[in-house]
């Protein structure tokens, strides 16, 4: 019965992230692979996040719980069915599709890895270090407890190697299966992850649509998330997944905003942006950047910006964000403290640690057996389509990628650990949250070059 | 200009392409690796957590546990490894049970914190956090390996007793 519980999980997850999209597009139509793509990330990032306000009123996950889970979803349902709000589903037009050898190819690569992907998800139980002694613990403690008062494992410093204070995300997803299921299984608990994956697959691939033709979109989401080092974290059980793709989706929203201001996706990029802090403790300051840079070029931008909608959606950020800073005030940070740590007189002390941070980088870059090729792709592109550098949200996509990249050596030059030993346990996992934005520039100057050839 | 350029922007994405087959297929890719160990059943991957688990399983049935360890050298990256595999381990493994090393209030990240805050339980310790069984890893016992001595709570408050009084005569 566990598989039936595991999908049926996963049905409720789509079905809440596809009415909670009625709320955000109001009646619009999307294509099937979008609308299924949005419905699994707003609904994985909403189920968690909706799991820990139930805890919070003193109810850990159960079948109790989920019935009332269905009957809210349910009425949000017949609220956007009443307005005609639901999404609609476009007629696929079909116009310009050819099966050919390429299309075939394509699809069937992607088939294979995600078969890899689901196999490593399902086949073994939680047994990455991160995933079972910070994501899993987390998931079996709020699944037997509820928060109204925190549980001991909060203030346990001798579970400080579990990392306290970090974000409830990832861990109330997996505890919802367990509620669900009535018990813990951390094999079928991992189903999320294949469907993370699949979710960025699709929410990429209308992405790279949006200046892109079909083939070339698909040849594009296999570059950039086939690459072997990708697909070695994607069924692991660590929240890096979750993040890469609620930071993936978040600013993939955040240049369609900034090329069409459509509320939709206002409000979609700052969704994400506070899925991504509630999923990693880095997510806290990528989700900022991600409204920062949205403040930065609505600024400069001024006469075409709504600022209405703008102070709306952050405001309701923040408001999110205070209260999981709120509810975590008080939480030992035994393990690591950057916002404590990050000062001026620190930062010039370790600033020796750049010898080691760079090469280190660097390695990545050309680190053919895990990325393939994607930052060599992502250099002659820009080159070749460097006339792209002109629109903003090709600007705000580097942004991105150079304050990620800073902030990330940044952490790395205060860390408290050792920087080498670190370096080797976690940079090909950080490296990951990059790969959804390059692969978004890689399109960018692609349609770059690609429209110059057709003007 | 602009065809040639679109020529070596499919020959890149061709490589882009290729270079996905490689970083998945090549002798030491992860993806190869865990597909094969599936259908192989081999759990190679797993074995340190699975003999962890199975200590657990066999020796602590019930209740709280603690444990202690002697012997390790915190300059041997691979002894420091095995004595979190099994703390970090068995702390997830047997929630909601406890895995006590230590005080709740001494921190714990890594192995030389076991070692520092690994200290022989009390028996108030032992009663107040409902401890039943009480394991000692010990590195290099008589075969050169790890030894295991596993004790009910009960027992290991009869020698903790045993012990105070012996020390009580000497003084």
């Amino acid at each position: 019965m566990t598989p039936v519980y595991a999908l049926t999980y996963m049905m409720l997850i789509v079905f809440f992230g596809y009415v909670l999209l009625a709320f955000i597009f109001k009646g619009e139509s999307l294509p099937f692979s979008e609308c299924l793509g949005l419905s699994l990330a707003v609904g994985a990032g909403a189920m968690g996040s909706l799991l820990f306000g139930i805890s919070l009123c003193g109810f850990s996950p159960s079948r109790m719980v989920f019935l009332l889970i269905i009957i809210l979803v349910g009425c949000l349902y017949l609220i956007g069915a009443k307005y005609q709000w639901l999404v609609k589903i476009q007629p696929v037009d079909s116009k310009g599709d050819v099966v050919n050898l390429a299309n075939v190819m394509v699809f069937c690569s992607f088939s294979l890895l995600m078969a890899g992907i689901a196999i490593h998800a399902l086949g073994f139980p939680l047994y990455e270090w991160d995933a079972f002694s910070i994501w899993g613990l987390k998931a079996k403690v709020l699944f037997y407890e509820s928060l109204a008062h925190k549980p001991d494992y909060f203030y346990d410093l001798s579970l400080s190697f579990s990392h306290l204070d970090y974000p409830l995300g990832v861990p109330f997803l997996i505890s919802g299966f367990y509620g669900l299921l009535g018990e813990v299984n951390d094999t079928w608990a991992k189903i999320i992850f294949p469907f993370y994956y699949l979710s960025l697959a699709l929410i990429l691939y209308n992405g790279f649509q949006w200046k892109l033709d079909k083939l070339k979109a698909a040849c594009l989401v296999l570059i950039t998330l086939g690459a072997g080092g990708f697909v070695r974290w994607a069924g692991a059980g660590t929240a890096d997944l979750a993040l890469t793709v609620f930071y993936g989706c978040g600013v993939c929203y955040l240049l369609r905003y900034l090329d069409d201001q459509k509320r939709c996706h206002l409000i979609l990029t700052v969704l994400f942006a506070y899925f991504c802090t509630f999923t990693k403790n880095e997510g806290m300051v990528l989700g900022c950047f991600i409204v920062l840079v949205m403040f930065l070029f609505n600024l400069l931008n001024r006469e075409k910006s709504d600022w209405k909608q703008f102070i709306a959606c952050t405001g309701v950020f923040l408001g999110l964000l205070l209260l999981w800073l709120y509810w975590r005030r008080d939480l030992p940070r035994t393990s690591e403290d950057y916002a404590q740590l990050a000062g001026i007189k620190l930062l010039l002390n370790n600033f020796y640690r750049l010898k080691i941070i760079l090469p280190a980088f660097i390695e990545q870059l050309y680190a053919f057996k895990l990325w393939g090729g994607i930052w060599v792709l992502l250099a002659v592109f820009a080159i070749l389509g460097r006339k792209a550098f002109k629109h903003r949200y090709v600007k705000a996509a580097w942004l991105l990628l150079v304050l990620h990249a800073g902030l990330y050596m940044f952490v790395f030059i205060i860390t408290p650990w050792d920087v080498r030993e670190l370096l080797d346990v976690s940079l090909d996992r950080l490296i990951l949250h990059f790969i959804p934005v390059t692969g978004l520039l890689i399109g960018l100057h692609w349609a770059r070059i690609s429209s110059d050839s057709s003007g | 200009m602009n065809r040639k350029a679109i020529n070596i922007s499919w020959a890149f994405i061709a490589l882009g392409m290729l270079g996905v087959f490689y970083s998945n297929l090549n002798p030491d890719a992860f993806s190869r690796n865990m597909v094969t160990d599936y259908f192989k059943n081999n759990k190679s991957i797993l074995q340190p957590y699975l003999n962890a688990d199975a200590i657990y399983d066999n020796y602590a049935k019930s209740g709280n546990v603690f444990v202690g360890f002697s012997g390790f050298d915190l300059s041997d990256e691979i002894q420091m490894g095995m004595m979190e595999t099994f703390y970090f381990r068995g702390a997830y493994s047997l929630y909601p049970r406890k895995v006590y090393i230590a005080d709740k209030d001494k921190v714990v990240n890594n192995a030389r914190d076991m070692a520092r805050h690994n200290v022989m339980p009390s028996i108030d310790m032992i009663q107040n956090n409902r401890i039943e069984y009480v394991l000692f890893l010990k590195n290099g016992s008589d075969d050169g390996g790890v030894g295991l001595n596993v004790y009910t709570a009960p027992r290991f408050i009869e020698k903790l007793n045993k012990v105070q009084i012996k020390q009580g005569i000497e003084r």
